[in-house]
């Protein structure tokens, strides 16, 4: 099994951006779970067995938004500490109610080369890379 | 001028100051010569003449000359000091001519002896006229003043509420105690829209008042004058009146209560559209509404209407703005989705073929690239959509971070030398070995690489030099092409937005980048300039400062520095 540092959780509502992007995050040698929206993203993060090192967080999403899932994660201790990065097409990521307190933020349309090197610097910083 | 309400007859209030009631008596009779109803009433003492003039304003004074507690110089300081314009003349026995000289100098009108009583009532109708055109005189300046003041105060505001207020809080006290301003909501009626009373503790009365509202098909004053497109004068809220002119019993002891005697109600017309009405309300107090007043009344709605006009269309193009901008800022989100899903396949795409080796795809990765060109240059329209919107509504976020900016633009020009190369239009950079500042990443890279788009869109296959100088505080970035330049004439404009100095059958885009450019520039505590003839290439300009100055500036919205 990966490490639980390689772990990336995708959580997006568009299916297309999710599948794409686990299959180029595996090919660059992370394991990525994918979630509909933040209730999956919760529930996914609470799973058993390893943690993602990262969360890759839409914004705009049915159900529960990227601001609700955030709210909810710091909430909860056992989950609080994941470093999130939000992927967004929002200009103004503050704009949906509470500070999000991101690791980092991407803008919609990204370059995936973009998206790599802040998935690393992020994973870097929380010193879970091995 | 006539007062409207010619059939009643005005009554003469004349106060005489004379000890002798049959020299009162005397003076009673020559006044009802005169083709008025009179009202006369004596007084011998000081302290009566103060009760007098305290209770009521009189349109005439006779006074004798010696009484035994009083004398006429002192009654007409009395009345002089009291502020009232009333003619006063001096009705005496036998006194010195010395003595009636004083008292004309004091300022008495005239001076009558009591053995020649008939000249009185030519005397008083002289005087009398004298007065009144003094005091039309005065009310004509008054009403100049009033709507000075009035368009002076109007001009200041473009808010629609500010405007109807102001309208209510100058009517009252100048023109009238109670001023309501309606402003038409529906074809039904609409909330009293402002309101102004003399006096302050009448306010939980004229929120009561804002109950009522205003029935467009009702007998209110403020209706009738809505649908004739005239003025309606209620010369005297009696019982019977104030019960046809009011909604409801309760309406009508509002009014009372809110101590109404007089209305006089006029509608707001501005363009040929009702826009509302006000009414003016006098309580018992004032002298009757006469046709000045209807005058000024009419005058003040005129002027109040093109304001309110003016305010509403105000009104409407901010939010015609505001409705754009909103419209281009989800336009542009939602666009932004299926790009991001697009340029993820492009990207899987490339990983797939670069596994294989490029090599053995060629035809592939030249496709790859040339989808991948345009998707960016489509990601690029629809960030300058959502830039229209986004600057437009003054959220310019700056990022600033320390960077090298030789190598910031060598990158660019790098990423961009492909494209650049194809169109004919050779980058060449001139820049310092290294200049470091503090500036906002994507911003700059987006004004660069307008600036580059554009010197190869207008450039017409020429080279395009780029140079970077710098002092202690600020840079200058300049991008020179050698294409059609542009006309002096059109050097502003440019930098306007959808604006192009070029027909746009020849040349495409949306004519934003120029314009963005320019707010990132100031963004910056910059701006951008051009130089050019038509013709002879453009060299654009930018000026930024190093790093973040101690002055916040409009366009940005991040924390000023501490």
């Amino acid at each position: 099994m990966a490490p639980a540092s390689q772990r990336v959780l995708v959580v997006d509502d568009d299916p297309d951006i999710r599948e794409t992007l686990s299959e180029i995050l595996a090919g660059s040698g992370y394991e990525a779970v994918c979630a509909g929206d933040g209730a999956e993203a919760l529930a996914a993060l609470r799973a058993p067995g390893p943690r993602p090192g990262v969360v890759l967080l839409d914004l705009m999403m049915p159900v529960m938004s990227g601001w609700q899932f955030r709210e909810e994660q710091l909430r909860d201790a056992a989950i609080a500490d994941v470093p999130v990065v939000v992927i967004t097409a929002q200009a103004r990521v503050d704009s949906g109610g509470s500070p999000l307190d991101a690791a980092a933020t991407v803008h919609k349309p990204f370059r995936i080369d973009d998206l790599l090197a802040t998935i690393e610097r992020v994973l870097e910083r929380h010193g879970r890379k091995k | 001028m006539e007062p409207p309400d010619a059939s009643a007859p005005r009554v003469l209030h004349v106060l005489i100051v004379e000890d002798s009631e049959d020299d009162a008596g005397l003076l009673r009779r020559e006044l009802s010569r005169l083709a008025l109803p009179v009202e006369a009433r004596r007084v011998e003492t000081e302290e009566a003449m103060a009760a007098a003039l305290a209770e009521r304003e009189w349109d005439l004074v006779l006074s004798d000359y010696n009484l035994p507690a009083f004398d006429g110089l002192r009654a007409l300081r009395m009345l002089q000091s009291s502020g009232h314009d009333v003619p006063f003349i001096l009705v005496s026995g036998h006194i010195g001519e010395e003595a009636a000289a004083d008292v004309m100098r004091a300022g008495a009108h005239d001076f009558l002896s009591k053995s020649n009583l008939s000249r009185l009532p030519p005397a008083v109708a002289r005087e009398l006229g004298e007065a009144e055109g003094r005091r039309a005189g005065r009310r004509a300046q008054e009403s100049l003043r009033f709507l000075g003041t009035l368009s002076a105060a109007l001009a200041e505001t473009l808010d629609v509420e500010a405007t109807l207020t102001r309208v209510a809080h100058l009517v009252v006290p100048t023109v009238a105690d109670l001023c309501v301003v309606d402003k038409i909501a529906d074809d039904r009626g609409s909330p009293r829209s402002a309101w102004a009373h003399v006096d302050e503790a009448k306010e939980p009365l004229l929120r009561r008042l804002e109950e009522v509202g205003l029935d467009l098909d009702s007998s209110q004053p403020a209706a009738i004058a809505l649908r004739t497109g005239n003025p309606v004068l209620i010369p005297d809220f009696d019982a019977a009146t104030l019960a046809a002119h009011t909604r409801s019993a309760a309406h009508a002891d509002l009014l009372r209560d809110l101590g109404a005697r007089q209305g006089l109600a006029v509608p707001l017309t501005a363009r040929g559209h009702s826009l509302g009405a006000i009414t003016f309300v006098r309580g018992a107090i004032r002298p009757a509404f006469d046709g000045a007043d209807v005058d000024l009344a009419v005058e003040t709605a005129r002027r109040a209407a093109i304001a309110l006009d003016n305010a509403v269309l105000f009104g409407q193009a901010q939010e015609a703005i505001h409705a754009r901008d909103e419209f281009l800022s989800i336009a542009s989100h939602e666009l932004k989705t299926p790009l991001t899903t697009l340029l993820l396949q492009l990207d899987w795409l490339r990983l797939q073929v670069a596994r294989e080796g490029d090599e053995s795809h060629p035809r592939l990765v030249r496709h790859c690239e040339t989808t991948e060109r345009q998707l960016t240059r489509l990601s690029r329209l629809v960030n300058e959509l959502l830039d229209v919107s986004r600057v437009s509504g003054g959220v310019f976020e700056l990022n600033r971070e320390e960077m090298d900016l030789s190598a910031f633009v060598g990158d660019i020009i790098a990423r961009e030398r492909g494209v650049m190369e194809a169109a004919g239009c050779t980058p060449k950079l001139d820049a310092p070995p290294m200049l470091l500042g503090a500036w906002d990443r994507t911003r700059l890279d987006q004004l660069i690489t307008n600036l580059l788009t554009n010197a190869c869109k207008y450039g017409a296959g020429t080279p395009v030099e780029v140079r970077i100088e710098g002092d202690e505080a600020t840079v200058r970035i300049s991008v020179a092409d050698h294409g059609i330049g542009i006309a002096p004439a059109d050097h502003q404009r440019i930098f306007e937005r959808f604006e192009r100095a070029v027909s746009h059958r020849n040349y495409g885009g949306l004519g934003l980048g120029l314009w963005i450019a320019h707010r990132i520039a100031r963004a910056h505590g910059g701006g951008i300039s051009v130089e050019s003839e038509l013709d002879h290439g453009a060299r654009f300009i930018v000026e930024l400062t190093r790093r973040e100055t101690a002055q916040p500036h409009a366009a940005h919205g991040g924390q000023p520095a501490a």
